[in-house]
Parts: structure tokens; C-alpha cells; sequence
């Protein structure tokens, strides 16, 4: 079922989520700004699927830099060319630092799904989320846009989109 | 009761339980205190700005100015003097609602995050927290026994 | 007293060190980390280190997901009374998991005091 989203209810919640979980999260501050930002050129995006209590996407277009700000704070890396930190989890996998940048984005997203969800929707409701992931080509699933909002992330743009998704159930 | 006084982009520590550190006018600034129980031993530092990279030269002069230059040392300071995690407290005060001279961002709020990053950094949860608004604090620490007062426009609290 | 080792589902290496570090800033002694990826790993772990006393995990993760898992954990009686705090982005206000026995529920993001609050009682 396609939710109807209230335009202003919508913007409200997710610059909201997006803020408080980078607050909260990574540390950052998110300042909105006014649309139009993002550069093209070299840009990821992850994207994660709600299904639950209504049909959406949410899609984060970052820089490379930004990512790895993000991983870095929380993982407490050593900025690049220092020594680095050894894992301080005993028994936990090492991973190489473009692979923990893309861990790092997919765990925020799916956090920000999960606030944006409660905020527009009310807590109470159990959504049901798939599994975040990176977006390469476009898949056929992309649906209508919903709402975009940009950011700066001390510096650093930021992007998130809510669209509808096509042939869910 | 000797009265410490830190200014802007100092810090100091203090294990004389006759000493009481303080800081002054808190407005967008931030003022984190470290205090153990176990040895009495504590610091308050008076943080301007969250990162020292936008002015290196300053930073060398003066680390306590930056979050990310200054809250190490006062650690570092705190450790030589037996300071240890389990048994530290850190609290923050400051960090009122200022914007940049461009209007982009909140000061602020930026040395509050910018503490919590460096926090995290060094694995130090926060104990108590007073900040934002657009109040301006003064902050006092007592080592005799940790007590952290703020005062404002002739109130005061604890946290 | 410390906990015992500490068993941390998630599929992502960003939560489970986030709850690692949570879990230390908030003064909480353990006698180590143990980690998985997902349910089907984490029955593994719990098969091969006896030490675990305490289970923090996600609900959305591949292969088993954490409902699943749970409800495993509690229908056999050697695991049955380990505690478990559920910890997601998706888990506020979800009854049917403390009705599946969750010591706790965490919504994320988590800090050292939600870890602190949901661990009260554990020792």
C-alpha cells in the first residue's frame, strides 16, 4: 500500500531524524540547506526499503570523504597516514577502511530509517525494513520522489530522498 | 577555599582538596570537568572551538582552545596523576546557542559534539550534561570531593 | 560483579562496535566479546564458548533473524535462561519481543546510558 505523505510532516521528520541521528550517532552536525547541492561526480548511495507500516525508500547520497569522516569518528580510527589503532574487539573481523566507510553508512541509514519511521508514524508500530544496501544501477524499482533534502555536514554535503518504490506488495 | 581560575582555551588539573577550579562566562564555549572519586583527583578545561585543524598555529600555542587538542592533554594530565576509567566522571557545561559570524552553524553546538566525538575517542561516558540554551554559565569544581555548581545570572545548580 | 563474556549479533561491524564501546563507557565489567553476524552464527557461539552469559542482538540481520533466533534460544532448555537484550533501529514498542523473553529492548542509537538502564538487574 502507498502511504500519502503530508509534504511538510515528511520534510519535518526526516531533516529531524537525520539530524539527531548524526548527532547522536557520529557526532556531526547536520545543517539543512536549501536543495540543489550534492555533487554528481563520485557520489555513492545507499538506499533501504520500507515496508512496513507503508512502501517507501530511503536514499542517502554522500561523498567518499564524508563516509569515511562518519567511519572513522565511530570507529575510532586513526586519521589516514597516522599508525593505526589495533581492533580493540577481541574476536571481531578486521575489514579493510573503504569496506568499514561502507558498513558504517548502511548502519546509519538503517538508524535513521528506523527514527524517521517512529517520528512520522508514531511509536507503537513495528516496521518492517529490509536490509540496507549500496545502489549501482537504477533497477527498475525506483518509484516517484517524495521529498529530497540536502545538508552540510560540517563540510561535507549530504542528500536524502524519500521516494515511493514500484511492485511492492 | 583557593580558587583556580581557567580562561579561555586553559586547563587545568588538581589533586588539593583545598582547591576549587573555575571558569567563567561560558557562552558558546564549553567547559568539560574530569573528576575520580577513588583519588580525589579532578580537572576543568574551557574549550572555544571544536577543531584545531582550522588553526594549527594557534593550536600549538594554546591546545586547550580546540576540543580535539585539548581534552587529550587534560586526560594525559589527569592519568600522570593517577587518574583511572573506572573510577572518573565527566561532566560538560557551555556550549549556548551562538551562530558563526556567517550565520551558517551553531558554534555551540558544534563544541558539544565536538567533546562528545573525543569522548567516545577515549571511551569516557558522560555523567552529567548542561548545555545549549543561550545562557551564559560560570562552572566550578571542588575537589575536596567533585562537586560541579554552574551559575547563571545570580542562580545556581548542581550537576 | 563482571558479566561473562558478552555474545554481540549484528550484521554490521559498525553496531557491534558501537554496543562494544557502549557497553565499556558505561562502566560495565565483562570478561570479554564474543561476536556474530547473524542468528544461524550466534546458536554456533553459544555452542562452542560456554562462557557466554549474556546475549545483546540486532532483529533485522540475514540468514536468521533476531525473532527467530530468540525464540530458539528460549525453546531449548541449555540456552533458556540466558538473558538477551535486543538492541535495533526497528524494536521500540514491540511487545511480542519481551513476550519472547528479551531481558530488555534498546532502540538505536544507543549510548552508555541506554545500556546502562537495559542491563540493570544483570550480573
Amino acid at each position: 500500500m502507498t502511504e500519502s505523505f503530508d509534504p511538510a510532516r515528511t520534510a519535518a521528520a526526516l531533516s529531524e531524524s537525520v539530524q539527531t541521528v548524526l548527532a547522536d550517532m557520529v557526532f556531526l552536525d547536520a545543517e539543512p540547506r536549501p536543495a540543489g547541492g550534492v555533487p554528481v561526480s563520485g557520489e555513492s548511495r545507499a538506499a533501504i526499503d520500507v515496508l512496513k507500516p507503508a512502501s517507501f525508500r530511503l536514499e542517502l547520497r554522500m561523498t567518499p570523504e564524508f563516509a569515511a569522516k562518519a567511519a572513522s569518528i565511530i570507529l575510532c580510527d586513526e586519521p589516514p597516514g597516522e599508525a593505526g589503532d589495533e581492533s580493540r574487539a577481541s574476536g571481531s573481523a578486521r575489514t579493510s577502511g573503504s569496506a568499514r566507510g561502507d558498513d558504517t553508512i548502511l548502519e546509519i541509514l538503517n538508524v535513521i530509517a528506523g527514527t524517521f519511521v517512529t517520528r512520522y508514524f508514531g511509536a507503537g508500530i513495528v516496521p518492517r525494513l529490509e536490509l540496507p544496501q549500496f545502489k549501482y544501477f537504477a533497477d527498475g524499482t525506483e518509484g516517484q520522489e517524495i521529498c529530497s533534502l540536502d545538508f552540510d555536514v560540517e563540510g561535507l554535503p549530504l542528500r536524502i530522498i524519500l521516494s515511493s518504490i514500484r511492485y511492492r506488495y | 577555599m583557593v580558587s583556580k581560575a581557567v580562561g579561555i582555551g586553559e586547563w587545568a588539573v588538581s589533586k588539593d582538596p583545598r582547591e576549587a577550579i573555575k571558569t567563567f562566562a561560558l557562552g558558546s564555549c564549553v567547559a568539560v570537568v574530569i573528576y575520580d572519586v577513588r583519588l580525589r583527583v579532578g580537572g576543568m578545561i574551557h574549550i572555544a572551538l571544536p577543531d584545531a585543524s582550522i588553526d594549527p598555529a594557534r593550536a600549538a600555542a594554546q591546545p586547550g582552545y580546540f576540543a580535539n587538542s585539548g581534552l587529550p592533554l587534560m586526560i594525559e594530565a589527569l592519568k600522570r596523576l593517577g587518574a583511572a576509567k573506572p573510577h572518573v566522571w565527566v561532566k560538560m557545561a557551555g556550549g549556548a546557542s551562538v551562530m558563526d559570524p556567517v550565520g551558517l552553524f551553531d558554534i555551540g553546538k558544534r563544541n558539544v559534539l565536538a567533546v562528545k566525538r573525543e569522548l567516545w575517542k577515549s571511551a569516557l561516558g558522560l555523567s552529567g550534561e548542561d548545555t545549549g540554551g543561550e545562557i551564559s554559565r560560570t562552572v566550578t569544581l571542588s575537589i575536596a570531593d567533585g562537586e560541579t555548581t554552574i551559575s547563571s545570572n545570580n542562580r545556581e545548580w548542581k550537576i | 560483579m563482571p558479566l561473562g563474556e558478552v555474545l554481540i549479533v549484528d550484521d554490521s561491524f559498525t553496531s557491534r562496535m558501537i554496543i562494544q564501546r557502549c557497553i565499556e563507557m558505561a562502566g560495565i565489567e565483562t570478561r570479554g566479546f564474543r561476536f556474530a553476524e547473524n542468528g544461524l552464527d550466534a546458536l554456533a557461539a553459544l555452542r562452542e564458548h560456554k562462557g557466554i552469559t549474556l546475549v545483546v542482538t540486532d532483529i533485522n540481520m540475514p540468514k536468521m533473524d533476531g525473532q527467530t533466533f530468540l525464540r530458539l534460544l528460549k525453546s531449548d532448555p541449555g540456552t533458556a535462561g540466558l538473558p538477551v537484550v535486543i538492541v535495533s533501529s526497528i524494536a521500540e514498542g514491540d511487545a511480542e519481543l519481551g513476550s519472547l523473553g528479551a531481558h530488555a529492548v534498546i532502540k538505536k542509537p544507543i549510548s552508555p546510558d541506554k545500556i546502562q538502564h537495559a542491563f540493570g538487574g544483570l550480573s
